[in-house]
């Protein structure tokens, strides 16, 4: 048998030198030269990850407004879920066949540094365009000092709540954590729960979890003044934050059942089908609950995130990046300035509830209303993410502390336990 | 057509012909097929192992460094037991079931062919269907499984089977028993079709029970189809990963976490593809390993 | 006397076999009913409690949807050329391997068949890549030959061995004596071996379909041009990352699996007729 395998593997080594070596060959007789004529038509291919969601119709008729007034260019928008985004960057690259652009998942971008994929975009966007933008919106999409992508929309996340039932409650805005056990506690009842709580172990939970225990005053991962990695995550104020969160469901029981497997879509459908009156959620939930039952329109309202020790939000940026694949730049950079000019970036943002990115836009009288409102004013409690390079494990050991104790009743000494060790391996493995 | 007995030969005696290049041919077009494709990728992967990189403009090599840092991890081996239990319990049960109703639909008529077609649409259902629909009839509050239990006085308050220690695991392999016992059906059906039927008549007459005639000859005359189908089933449940990853994630906590789901997580989530890789090829081994086993008890003759 | 025990013993096991045939009917057809009953719901009545077998206001939205909004006759286009292609070559060429393995004796038949299965066993997830890499250097990326190719890779191996499996019950004095009686070794094979194992090879062919059709993982990353998305793809795009049409979606696996029934319903007379081969043994 041994004998056999061996002889099996030569074989495979023999036929694999076969084939990389006809790989080569082929490779260099390949390059397509383009048609460079007198008038240049462009064609560019982005990676869209919009295809899968409500807001498709609305990316392609600014893709058709452009080409419309740009009749040389053409775009391509190719359809990309976005968990498959990475996957197939990855398997791109490794061909050399990236696309002029793609949509950049906000767990890539730390990688997409690392494969050095992305042109420099302050240079590409030039410097007069990004003093229009947010700042908070533009040091959000960097990474070590590289902006990572033309910014296109922002997600802030925030506390959407039902005006009309904190009014029954005879409660005037949820400010502090108390007021929010306050009203989750006042908007459990006739088969009603208060609070709509995303809590999978797959990256939407822990995004929203993380903003609950920063409002603790909890960093979870962050340089100290020598320059080294360390994490709030063993210390005090994250085991009250996490004792607190797992009581709403195991204790207070003002979320439904079934926390754990609630992913996003289970969770906003709680909440447009009137089951839940509170969620922790970005901006673009607002536009999906609407759409899902019109008849909460007007009765939603919005605030930063309640705190415990301070105010805090993520801004969930996003954008296109440009691969050093692209030829044209500066024309892929036109169309991404063009998709965020005022008139398109408000229309965009009132009916899909992602926030424009530059300044101008964001104060535009369309988003003075009490849904939107609050995601406006939580922006200057942004905190960047760190870049920190195993940041998804982090994110993975929040996870895994909620989820084992709402799931498996796991006692919280251990769950801390179970933290301390593994964040102790991650922080030692990326110093 | 006629056909005239011979003296019996044997294998032996053919073997006259073993210098000659027809076996060859016969095979060959399997094999380029295969190593076209099939060889590249196995060895990449294998290469990787041995690498820190980032598959794009990072490669430094490592070593063995990725297997220590596996062997070295107590949550691997409680990955890998949670895998095998799984994968043993989900191959028993399709294997009872499909062979049990593999033989019910051994016979002819109307009603058994509408059986069939309903038996087997498990089978033809993408795995991506099959999770989803399963994720949504045991959806806590609005599945139809919890609040029939309801109705029904099963059960008084709502059960989150996806996120209870116990439930989530026996719900997973339940789904993919639901999923994946009519391969073995299939099989089986297929190989009884094809065994004479006159060896069953022949045990009856000698008055053998039905259970002995299960055991000494039904399933000896289809050893070598429901050998494969074990050894393949096997391979393919222990590395499964769809269905899993989108009814529990491997939660509650880590109580579901089969192995698939952590190389998934490393290498796309964490994009460690050198220690992504170094699992798979632990997983590989350890499919070799089982293969083998099941080999040496199922193959003893040829 | 004996007879009649006789008799009442066939009467009473078919009583069992009908049981358990009924039973696992009805474990198998709940969720495929629902799934028919959700394509058939407006999107408000895909979510209430409790839940409703039949809905108020039936309806064909989501079907006529996935033809008018979505582009699911590309799809399935692409998706039947693919499949077949994958079932053609894979059942042609494990019946050539399966006759071959068990009517010689060579060198490397062993090796043969443990290659087979090792190619099974290294986590799939890891070959992504790779396996772009190499149809990206064979240039049949984006072409329907390429996903052929991935697809019988993925088969090969099992329909292979299966045939190896179904060959074995065949005598070896069959072909013997057709090839003492002057027949081609060719011949043996197509006109008297191979008609023997029809069961083997609808169940192979079977499979196949199932795999390219059922495929997801491989076509997503290795399919970039949208002329040449594949059912599975079309499905996942409805089940989005903020959003799940539950009855669009549903919509979308009921007619992705109807190509597969009637395939099975027309193969699985096929599993008959090992019974009259059987009496060409004798």
């Amino acid at each position: 048998m041994k004998k056999r395998i061996l002889s099996i593997l030569v074989c495979m080594c023999m036929l694999t030198g076969m084939f990389a070596g006809c790989g080569k060959k082929e490779d260099g007789g390949q390059p397509d030269d383009g048609k460079d004529g007198g008038k240049e038509q462009i064609e560019l291919t982005i990676l869209s990850t919009l295809v899968t969601e409500n807001e498709a119709p609305l990316e392609q008729a600014m893709a058709d407004k452009y080409m419309e007034e740009h009749p040389n260019v053409k775009i391509n928008l190719v359809g990309q879920p976005v968990n498959e985004m990475a996957k197939k960057i990855v398997a791109l690259n490794s061909s050399d066949e990236l696309p002029d652009a793609f949509f950049m998942p906000t767990e890539f971008m730390a990688q997409a540094y690392d494969m050095g994929i992305i042109v420099d975009h302050e240079k590409v966007l030039g410097q007069e365009y990004i003093d229009t933008l947010n700042e908070k919106v533009v040091e959000y999409g960097k990474i070590e000092g590289q902006l990572m992508m033309a910014p296109w929309h922002v997600i802030p996340v925030g506390l959407v709540y039902r005006s009309d039932w904190l009014a029954d409650a005879k409660m005037d805005t949820i400010e502090t954590m108390e007021d929010f056990n306050e009203a989750a506690k006042a908007f459990t009842k006739d088969g009603a729960w208060g609070f709509s709580m995303v809590g999978t172990q797959n990256g939407s939970g822990e995004t929203r979890f993380v903003q609950y225990v920063r409002a603790f005053g909890v960093n979870e991962v962050y340089q100290d003044d020598s320059g080294a990695w360390v994490s709030d995550l063993m210390g005090e104020n994250y085991k009250k934050a996490l004792q607190s969160f797992v009581d709403l469901a195991v204790k207070d029981e003002v979320v439904p059942p079934g926390a754990t497997e609630t992913g996003y879509p289970e969770a906003s459908a709680y909440f447009a089908e009137e089951k839940t009156g509170l969620m922790i959620t970005g901006s673009n939930a607002i536009g999906a609950i609407i759409s899902a039952n019109p008849e909460l329109d007007g009765k939603l309202k919005s605030v930063p995130i309640p705190s415990q020790e301070r105010h805090v939000t993520s801004l969930q940026t996003s954008g296109y990046a440009i691969t050093t694949a692209c030829e044209h730049p500066d024309v892929l950079a036109d169309y991404l300035k063009f998709m965020t000019d005022k008139e398109n970036a408000v229309d965009f943002a009132v009916q899909s509830g992602r926030l424009p990115v530059t300044k101008e836009a964001l104060e535009d009288e369309a988003f003075q209303t009490d849904a939107f409102q609050g995601f406006i004013d939580c922006m200057e409690y942004a905190l960047p993410q760190p870049a920190f390079p195993a940041y998804t494990e982090v994110l993975d050991v929040m996870g895994e502390s909620y989820n084992t104790m709402i799931g498996k009743g796991t006692s919280i000494d251990e769950a801390m336990k179970q933290v301390e060790s593994r964040m102790n391996t991650i922080l030692s493995e990326n110093q | 057509m006629s056909l005239q007995r011979k003296d019996k030969p044997s294998f032996n005696n053919r073997a006259l012909n073993m210098r000659q290049i027809t076996p060859y041919l016969f095979i060959t077009p399997a094999i380029i097929a295969l190593a076209a494709l099939v060889v590249y990728p196995l060895l990449y992967g294998m290469y990787i192992s041995l690498f820190e990189t980032n598959l794009a403009n990072k490669w430094n090599f490592v070593g063995v460094k990725n297997y220590l840092s596996i062997f070295s991890d107590s949550d691997f081996f409680n990955r890998i037991w949670i895998t095998l239990k799984f994968t043993f319990l989900v191959i028993l049960i399709h294997f009872l079931l499909g062979i049990l109703l593999g033989i019910a639909l051994n016979r002819k008529g109307k009603t058994i062919t509408f059986f069939r077609v309903i038996l087997i649409l498990p089978w033809l259902m993408p795995d991506v269907v099959v999770a989803l629909i399963f994720k949504w009839l045991l959806n806590p509050l609005y599945g139809l499984i919890n609040n029939a239990l309801l109705d029904w006085g099963a059960i008084e308050s709502n059960i989150s089977w996806l996120s209870d220690e116990f439930w989530a695991f026996f719900c997973i392999v339940a789904v993919a028993v639901w999923k994946g016992y009519p391969l073995v059906m299939v099989n089986v059906l297929a190989a009884l079709q094809s065994v004479s039927s006159d060896i069953y008549e022949a045990a009856k007459v000698d008055g053998a029970s039905g259970l002995q005639t299960l055991l000494r000859v039904i399933l000896p005359s289809i050893k070598p189809v429901l050998t494969t189908t074990l050894i393949l089933d096997t391979v393919w449940w222990f590395k499964h990963y769809t269905i899993i990853q989108l009814l529990t994630k491997g939660g509650p906590g880590n109580d579901t976490s089969i192995i698939s789901i952590e190389i998934y997580k490393q290498a796309f989530e964490y994009f460690k593809y050198g220690k992504a890789a170094a699992i798979s090829v632990v997983v590989f081994l350890i499919c070799l390993l089982i293969t083998k086993l099941y080999r040496r008890f199922l193959e003893s003759e040829d | 006397m004996k007879t009649r025990s006789l008799k009442k013993k066939k009467i009473l096991s078919g009583i069992g076999t009908y049981t358990v045939l009924i039973v696992m009917a009805v474990i198998v057809l709940i969720p495929i009913l629902w799934m028919v009953s959700t394509s058939v719901k407006l999107e408000s009545e895909t979510i209430t409690i409790p839940p409703q077998w039949i809905p108020d206001h039936p309806t064909l939205e989501s079907y006529k949807r996935l033809w008018s909004e979505y582009p699911f006759a590309v799809y399935f286009k692409n998706s039947i050329i693919i499949s077949l292609g994958a079932v053609i070559l894979s059942v042609g060429f494990s019946c050539l391997a399966g006759y071959g393995v068990t009517r010689f004796r060579f060198r490397g038949k062993q090796s043969f068949l443990t290659f087979l299965l090792v190619t099974q066993m290294f986590p799939s997830i890891m070959m992504l890549i790779p396996y772009y890499k190499v149809l990206s250097t064979y240039q049949l990326k984006d072409t329907y030959l390429g996903m052929i190719l991935v697809y019988i890779s993925f088969t090969i191996p099992f329909c292979s061995w299966m045939m190896v499996g179904f060959f074995k019950t065949i005598p070896l004095e069959l072909d013997e004596a057709a090839i003492i009686d002057g027949c081609s070794r060719w011949r043996a094979f197509r006109q008297i071996v191979l008609p023997m194992t029809l069961p083997g090879i609808s169940s192979s062919a079977i499979y196949a379909f199932i795999t390219a059709w059922n495929e997801y993982m491989f076509a997503q990353i290795l399919i970039n041009n949208p002329e040449l998305k594949t059912v599975p793809l079309g499905i996942a795009e409805l089940n989005g990352f903020y959003k799940i049409l539950w009855n669009d979606m549903m919509a979308a696996s009921v007619i992705a699996s109807l190509p597969l029934i009637i395939l099975f319903v027309f193969l699985q007379k096929y599993f008959i007729s090992g019974l009259t081969a059987g009496a060409v043994k004798q």
